[in-house]
């Protein structure tokens, strides 16, 4: 930023901090940043309050590892759904993606990241043993592995499916598809709908 | 395949160049520096996604561009050709990526004005490259021969990119574990790598095994014309798996033969010690190692022969004739091998050669062909 030097200094913080953000690039930044100079004082002030109670009222589900403003969550909780059949998810925003299908009635469980050993993440790092524990204090009667279709999501879901190889728990997959190498957050409701109901065993 | 047309923005010292290209032959001549071989570069990078000699993709971007935190700087490369199947046109940005905390410079491709990935780009456009460090193909490192077969196989095929950006991710991934746990590697964390290496690498493999079984021969017929016969010219694969027998041979079973007789020895280096990326290609004349007792001149004539069988296989494999780049090819070569490599090119619907002065090329040869003088990033009238 060549005019740094110029401007004030709030200025700079601001378009520092939301540089910050993934997807976010400095003349992102920039843009949004005068942006929000520009906006009334009040729609500044609403979207300040809204960052400052975005971790407050957020706590970690216990049962899934899913985000809620109680714990356990809305779905954990819910006696609409089937709490036997469990689909696993790497991030939060593949749970968002799957309830979007509107055709998923069971529970989920987060992982909160795939196995990469170049990241320093193996099984040890994620949710697994919870989920183990969970599947059978639970009486579960299917996994979904719904990783993502790469190279550490498949490495994830092969290391889960041995974990309950020998167990009367059925463990399935999502159908492939799924565009291969991308991400599930990213497909669109119709092909993740069909992706869960075609899923065949791990 | 002919390229009509090749348009640079801000590409190493070009600003801006339309140039209009023609069948048949073109020389590019001028002083050193002048901005010749940058644009056969930008061919090739059109053609393969890759420079052939830049380390950086910031290299690629007209240095009279203020550091990168200025002005957003940017180099564009975009050709238009004729192919077998139709017109095709090909665009290669390369600027700041600004989806990520740190902007870093990305490579951007388009295919007929869509937006594409680098692997659905790759081999849309055909070049040859022939280049004076060709020879290092010969007696440089493994890496290189590996390199020659891989590019090659990447111009006819995109599946092989894909394959191979998986096997290397795998391995990466198989020795950040091992780095992690060496020989207390535990089995359930290791067997899915392993499974993948074994099934990628065989593949990989197979798809080197059946391409050397037609470029072998192809390679040693262009050798025994470039000397004018006598010395018999080999090329075999070696594989760090060992001895394989034909095209038909369980390579995946090889595999898990010789990583099971690696054992803890595999664990404990924390690398993989075997698979393509060990791999290598043997040369020899009259059955002797070529690279460690061959002459100079035998060592360019096979680089030259490799090169030559390499645009007769793109042509084996889809049916194109590729684009012909001879960089300052023709410096070392005597009059019979340069003779032969000309008339080898000139089979082919379009030649690009550079050279410092248009004398170097033969009077016939620049007669049939449109000169043009490159100076100072930009051509001369
Ligand atoms: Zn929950």
């Amino acid at each position: 930023m060549n005019e740094s030097s110029s401007r004030p200094r709030s200025i700079d913080r601001a378009v520092t901090e939301l540089a910050r953000l993934p997807g976010i690039g400095p003349k992102t930044a920039q843009r949004l940043t005068y942006h929000l100079l520009r906006s009334s004082g009040d729609q500044v002030l609403v979207l300040a309050e809204a960052l400052r109670n975005l971790k407050e009222g957020v706590v970690t589900c216990s049962v899934c590892f899913n985000m809620s403003d109680r714990n356990p969550c809305h779905i954990c909780e819910s006696p609409d759904r089937d709490h036997a059949v469990i689909c696993v998810v790497e991030n939060l925003l593949d749970l968002v993606a799957i309830e979007r299908t509107a055709r998923f009635r069971g529970v989920y469980h987060v992982l909160h990241g795939a196995i990469s050993p170049m990241d320093g993440i193996g099984p040890d790092e994620l949710r697994i043993r919870e989920l183990v524990q969970r599947a059978k204090d639970t009486s579960a009667t299917e996994v979904i592995l719904a990783t993502n279709p790469n190279l550490e999501g498949d490495a994830t879901a092969t290391y889960i499916a041995r974990l309950f190889e020998g167990s009367d728990i059925a463990v399935t997959r999502l159908a492939r598809g799924l565009p291969v190498g991308g991400d599930l957050e990213y497909a669109d409701e119709v092909t993740l709908g069909n992706a869960l109901a075609g899923r065949s065993s791990a | 395949m002919i390229l009509r047309r090749l348009q640079l923005q801000h590409f190493r010292n070009y600003r801006r160049l339309d140039l209009s290209l023609e069948e048949g032959v073109t020389v590019l001549y001028g002083s050193n520096g002048a901005g010749k071989t940058n644009i056969l570069e930008a061919v090739f990078a059109l053609a393969t996604t890759k420079s052939f000699r830049a380390r950086t993709d910031r290299e690629l971007i007209d240095r009279r561009f203020e550091p990168l935190d200025g002005p957003f700087p940017f180099a564009r490369l975009s050709g238009e050709a004729d192919t077998a199947r139709g017109t095709l046109s090909v665009e290669m940005i390369i600027g700041l990526d600004g989806a990520t905390d740190a902007p870093v410079l990305r490579k951007r491709f388009r295919l007929d004005g869509t937006a594409r990935k680098a692997v659905d780009v790759v081999g849309r456009l055909k070049a040859v490259l022939f280049s004076p460090v060709d020879v290092d193909i010969v007696t440089g490192s493994p890496s290189l021969r590996r390199r020659f077969v891989d590019l090659m196989l990447c111009q006819v095929d995109s599946s092989y990119l894909r394959l191979l950006q998986s096997y290397t991710r795998v391995v990466q991934q198989r020795n950040a574990a091992l780095s992690r746990f060496g020989a207390r590697m535990p089995a359930q964390q290791l067997d899915f790598w392993d499974q993948r290496l074994m099934a990628d690498g065989s593949e990989i493999i197979g798809r080197r095994l059946e391409m050397m079984e037609w470029l072998g021969p192809c390679a040693a017929e262009m050798y025994m014309r470039l000397s004018g016969g006598g010395e018999a010219f080999a090329i075999e694969y070696v594989s760090s798996l060992g001895e394989i027998e034909g095209l038909n041979a369980d390579v995946q079973n090889l595999f898990s033969q010789r990583l099971r007789a690696l054992g803890t020895k595999g664990l404990e280096q924390r690398l993989t010690l075997v698979g393509p990326h060990r791999d290598d290609l043997s040369m020899t004349l009259d059955g002797v190692p070529l690279p460690s007792f061959g002459s100079r001149g035998q060592h360019r004539t096979a680089a030259l022969a490799m090169r030559m069988a390499e645009a007769a296989y793109i042509l084996h494999r889809t049916g194109e004739r590729p684009i012909m780049l001879l960089d300052e090819a023709l410096g070392e070569l005597d009059d019979r091998r340069r003779d032969h490599l000309l008339d080898f090119t000139a089979s082919h619907p379009q030649v690009l050669l550079t050279g410092t002065t248009a004398d170097l090329f033969p009077q016939d040869f620049r007669r049939r062909g449109a000169l043009i003088h490159v100076e100072g990033g930009a051509i001369a009238a």
